[in-house]
């Protein structure tokens, strides 16, 4: 592994060298007044916001003489390195005011910058944290950044801000449900997308059947979603990638921010440790629907029932030198329900889930040009039921847990030309549902289900690279390996699928299955100008776990299972081009994208499956092909008083399995059409509005068409899998911000929202249902719709200090 | 154990959400017409065959659309290997009639087999609803040879032909040799104020050999066995070899509103019979899957089972 990393690096390196060549021509032409030609010299530094010392990421830096610049990577470090002159560099950020300084550059320069806020003037709001022209300018391709401040006054369910929900407004992802904070993205399932926090991957983002992320907005800095045009130094997925950056901490002072709502509350403490040197924060929310429900239940025989959610994040960093910095910073939540009582003999549950992740990262700068991320990461996500009625006990336990360390570096060789490579190595344990059932003494246990165990590894390396005036071309390489090792037994099963004597036991540590890919990634930018730009992009991904669910919501029950003997990984193609659109100033941007992805060995359950305990679900799997193409358009208004977006996407998401009785369909998440429009209008100082509208084709499900009489019953014989549709799906929401009188100490706003302002009932799933003897007139048959929300008021009193 | 998962689940949304339902119209394809085979044998009886096609879902399910479902003159064969019949039609209204022309002996299998039929007459059906007909095939009795009649036994394997106009089905069963229960007994709820219930209390010995899976049904009283709804069947996937002390839940009509409170259990006084039986693999998965989709009605986190 070690010597392909090298192998890796050095062939970058070579092909970089002579690239260099065309770039000093062009430097030729454009550099003002050089000295002596061809000594280059190096600014660096990290961008930072003024009042709190949080790293500004994807920060332009600008060379007024060049009309070039480069931007700040996710820790706010930036490097150029120019031939020796005078020039003046800008330093930009939306929603910050612009800084200017003048280089004489003779030699190498450390340079530092704080940024400050622009603060708000009646009739001119700007969203904070957002990049500039970026969107035309770069190689990104099916990459949207997020900044939880301009989000803030959107409209809300439940009263809290849920940055997976706003997510789901863009074009190309769309929401696993209502109120559901789960996703798809370009017609990839729930498990293909990345969702990692600081680093960590999350593997299940939902509190409460998913109508609550795990993510607190108070805690976050910078959300980056990625759709297409995955580069290199991302992988394990097929469909996107979502970065969630923690905010680092106030730097300078102690600030507290928080909120009550009806049914939680949160709150979020940061500030320095140690001045300039170290800083941490903490953030917590909790439910309290248990507390409210327990005067119902008093007395009852379900008193002690009650379900509830409660998340921490903290992060602290220390910064030894220019050159060392470290952080620390963990997340840890848990959804727990309880239930005691019921008609039948004592019967108790208590279920308790959730992820807990920890990350230790240190950030090395090896000289101005080479920046350094090192991480140890580990993270943890497990389910548990114990159930028992006076001598009867079950208990169940799933989870997967990973220890994973990467070095990721970004070196700066010239302006336009920046590389990153790095290298990433996790463990995985895997525990299926296992379970036990005690009856008196007697214990059932079945054993041919155990942990599974595996390596994951990847190498890449990725170059970005200015062809000329008008090329931009990034182009990397992402080696990716995945090994099942023992301890495992390898069962073989007689035709009643069940376990025979003939066992293969693979000792601790020893190859069980092995797999490897080569995943070329490749994007191209041609500037038509300033304003404008077309793209394409070309990504290869490889999936070595996979989440299988025969359920149409995301559940805190669905497993993980690695790669294996039976199960292959999943791979991808995705190609995609677009056109880009920044106008009047910047204050608008907009795109076009047309996306063609094939998935190769998706996974879905046997027609007949059903869910067994003790059972290996690898048993019950049946794999087949998918495509996905459409077409995604972006308006979006960035600045000014009235600001928003339109998205539109128009797309289709199929799948092929020889071995189920349907072999092509649509998955359930196929939408034709799918499109949001989001606004916010800032009234007054005090006031400001906003609004989303939704609107998607219906999803697309399985209805029984035929019955027949099965001992008398009626039974239910399907149509071909998802060939019906629900309705289509649209809601208005929208939402009142008040803001409390400017006091410099102490800002506070009340936020009323209303969650489907008319009323509408949009489908959350169908049911067929039959009453009455059949072989009486009193048989009958009814659909039924079922949905979730109608009207919802809900309000929430924020507050900073 | 997954009934209990899902459910867990609905109550907690229940909890928090205000879910609501409302009757709608869907729009679906008009199909049907598929050939649908249900056939019994069990150990000591004869085999009994019922022929339906399958009926369009929304084409307004109506009694005369459900009686003329079935399938009429096939030309149907069961063979245990050694010998082969051909079976003959009988309609259900004519089964007194039918009962009386048979042997006494075959009165009583008949009788124990087919007590819907004999339950059902116009008294019982509400008013202004025509008596309905079963039709199913069965042994031939006015061409029996009394001395080696077509009998269910133990550990033999039973192939099925069924020819009609052009279409032919072909089913295979055996039935394999059974475990009986240990013991039964009834157990007061341990609800004190409840002093009419009781739950029926079983002990089985699984057998050592893996494989074996199970059916069960109870009868109260004079009624037909009906199977437990939420679940008939089970393996021995957990159990095998091993003593489990579990509760035999009352079977009960499906098509017919449960009595409140009394879900599970048999009322003090009750005569109760179960029928144990042992079925081969195909058998368990068939039903398994059948029980798993009638469960999934109705549950947003469940899905089709495709049978």
């Amino acid at each position: 592994m070690r010597q392909l990393f090298l192998a890796v690096a050095s062939i970058l390196f070579f092909t970089t060298t002579p690239l260099f060549s065309i770039e000093l021509k062009i430097g030729e032409r454009h550099i003002g007044q050089p000295l002596q030609k061809n000594i280059f010299y190096t600014i660096s530094g990290y961008i930072k916001d003024k009042q709190t010392g949080e790293a500004l990421v994807g920060a332009n830096v600008f060379v007024k003489q060049l009309m070039k610049g480069t931007t700040t990577n996710v820790y706010g470090f930036y490097s150029l390195t120019l031939e020796n002159g005078e020039y003046e560099i800008a330093y930009i950020y939306l929603g910050y005011k612009d800084q200017k300084i003048k280089f004489n550059l003779q030699t190498n320069v450390k340079q530092n910058i704080e940024l400050e806020a622009e603060s708000i003037e009646v009739g001119e709001v700007v969203i904070k944290g957002e990049r500039n022209s970026s969107n035309t300018e770069s190689t990104d391709m099916g990459k949207i950044d997020i900044s939880v401040e301009s989000i803030r006054n959107l409209p809300v369910i439940f009263g809290e801000q849920d940055i997976l929900k706003t997510i789901q407004l863009l074009p190309g992802v769309m929401s696993s449900g209502e109120g559901n904070s789960g996703f798809y993205v370009r017609g990839g399932g729930p498990d293909q997308n990345l969702i990692l926090l600081d680093e960590a991957v999350v593997y299940n983002p939902g509190h409460l059947m998913g109508f609550f992320s795990v993510f607190n907005s108070d805690a976050i800095n910078n959300t980056t979603l990625i759709k297409g045009g995955i580069p290199a130094n991302y992988g394990g997925r097929l469909s996107s990638v979502l970065d969630i950056s923690l905010k680092e901490g106030n730097t300078n002072k102690i600030t507290g921010e928080g909120g009550i709502g009806i049914i939680s509350s949160r709150l979020t403490l940061q500030g320095p440790i140690k001045k300039e040197k170290s800083s941490f924060i903490v953030s917590g929310r909790r439910t309290y629907i248990d507390f409210l429900l327990q005067p119902f239940l008093k007395g009852t025989r379900s008193e002690g029932s009650g379900y509830f959610f409660y998340d921490l994040n903290t992060k602290i960093n220390y910064t030894f030198s220019e050159k060392n910095r470290i952080f620390l910073s963990g997340y840890f939540g848990r959804d727990i329900f309880s239930f005691s009582g019921g008609r039948i003999r004592n019967f108790k549950t208590f279920i308790p889930w959730g992820n807990a992740t920890a990350t230790f990262r240190w950030n090395h700068l090896f000289n101005d040009k080479l920046f350094m991320n090192a991480s140890a990461i580990f993270n943890d996500y497990n389910f548990k039921i114990e159930t028992g009625v006076e001598n009867w006990n079950f208990s169940l336990s799933s989870g997967i847990r990973d220890a994973n360390l990467k070095i990721d570096f970004d070196y700066f060789p010239r302006l336009r030309s920046k590389i990153k490579f790095g290298t990433n190595y996790t463990y995985h344990i895997f525990t299926p549902n296992s379970s036990t059932f005690k009856s008196g003494e007697t214990e059932f246990k079945t054993d041919n289900i155990i942990n599974k165990y595996a390596h994951e590894g990847a190498v890449y390396a990725m170059h970005e690279y200015d062809l000329n005036e008008s090329f931009r071309i990034n182009y990397g390489l992402r080696f990716t390996g995945f090994q099942q090792v023992g301890p495992y037994y390898q069962f073989l099963y007689d035709e009643n699928e069940f376990v025979t004597d003939t066992v293969h036991y693979f000792k601790s540590l020893e190859n069980v299955k092995t797999y490897s890919g080569l995943e070329p990634r490749f994007s191209l930018r041609f500037m038509l100008n300033k304003n404008n730009s077309l793209k394409t992009s070309f990504t290869r991904n490889f999936q070595y776990i996979h989440m299988v669910s025969n359920s149409s919501q995301t559940l805190p029950t669905d497993l993980w299972i690695p790669s294996s003997l039976k199960v292959n990984p999943q791979k991808s193609d995705q190609y995609a081009t677009g056109y880009f659109l920044n106008f009047l100033e910047d204050k608008y941007e907009s795109s076009i994208e047309i996306y063609y992805k094939t998935m190769n060995n998706q996974i879905e359950f046997k027609d007949s499956y059903r869910p067994e305990l003790n059972r290996d679900t690898e048993l019950d799997f049946v794999f087949g092909e998918g495509t996905a193409y459409g077409i995604e358009l972006f308006v979006k208004k960035r600045t000014g008083k009235f600001n928003g977006w339109i998205g539109y996407t128009l797309s289709k998401s199929l799948r092929h399995f020889e071995d189920l009785k349907t072999t092509d369909f649509p998955t359930r998440y196929d939408r034709t059409h799918d499109g949001s429009v989001v606004l916010s209008y800032q009234i007054s100082k005090r006031w400001s509005a906003s609004a989303t509208f939704v609107y998607g084709t219906g999803s697309s499900i399985t209805l029984p068409l035929e019955t027949y009489f099965i001992e008398g019953y009626p039974t239910n014989e399907y149509g071909p899998r998802n060939s019906n549709r629900m309705e289509d799906y649209h809601r208005l929401d929208v939402a009142l911000t008040l803001y409390g009188k400017e006091n410099k100490k102490f800002k506070s706003n009340w936020n009323f929202s209303v969650y489907n302002v008319y009323n509408r009932h949009n489908p959350y799933f169908y049911y067929i249902d039959t009453e009455g003897e059949p072989k009486t007139d009193a048989y009958k048959v009814t659909g039924y719709k079922v949905y979730l929300f109608p009207i919802l008021p809900s309000v929430t009193w924020n507050f900073k200090f | 154990m997954n009934l209990l998962n899902k459910n867990f689940f609905i109550l907690i949304t229940a909890l928090l959400l205000s879910s609501c339902e409302e009757e709608i119209t869907i729009d679906l394809p008009e199909s049907g017409g598929k050939m649908v085979l249900e056939g019994k044998i069990e150990k000591g009886m004869p085999p009994i065959i019922y022929l339906t096609e399958t009926i369009s879902f929304f084409s307004s399910i109506s009694v005369e659309k459900i009686q003329s479902a079935y399938i009429h003159n096939a030309n149907i064969t069961i063979s245990n290997g050694d010998t082969t019949v051909k079976l003959k039609e009988y309609r259900s209204d004519s089964i007194q009639f039918f009962l009386n022309t048979l042997p006494p002996i075959f009165k009583l299998i008949y009788g124990n087999m087919l007590p819907e039929f004999l339950l059902k007459n116009n008294d019982t059906l509400p008013s202004g609803t025509s008596f309905f007909v079963y039709y199913f095939y069965t042994l031939d009795f006015n061409n029996i040879n009394l001395s080696s009649i077509f009998l269910g036994e133990d550990g033999k394997n039973y192939s099925l032909t069924i020819k009609e106009g052009n279409r032919t089905l072909t089913g295979v069963t055996s039935i394999p040799v059974i475990k009986n229960l240990d013991s039964l007994w009834f157990e007061k709820t341990d609800n004190p104020l409840n002093d009419t219930n009781v739950i029926l209390w079983t002990q089985l010995t699984d057998s050592v050999l893996p494989g074996n899976n199970y059916r069960y049904f109870t009868r109260r009283n004079r009624e037909p066995f009906f199977p437990n709804p939420y679940g008939s069947v089970f393996d021995d996937h957990l159990i095998n070899g091993k003593s489990l002390t579990f509760s035999v839940d009352r079977g009960r009509n499906r098509n017919v509103e449960n009595e409140p409170g009394t879900g599970r259990t048999f009322n003090i006084g009750d005569t109760v019979t179960v029928k144990w039986c042992a079925i081969d693999r195909d058998h368990y998965l068939f039903w398994r899957s059948l029980e798993a989709d009638r469960r999934s009605v109705g549950n947003p986190f469940g899905s089709p089972t495709i049978i």
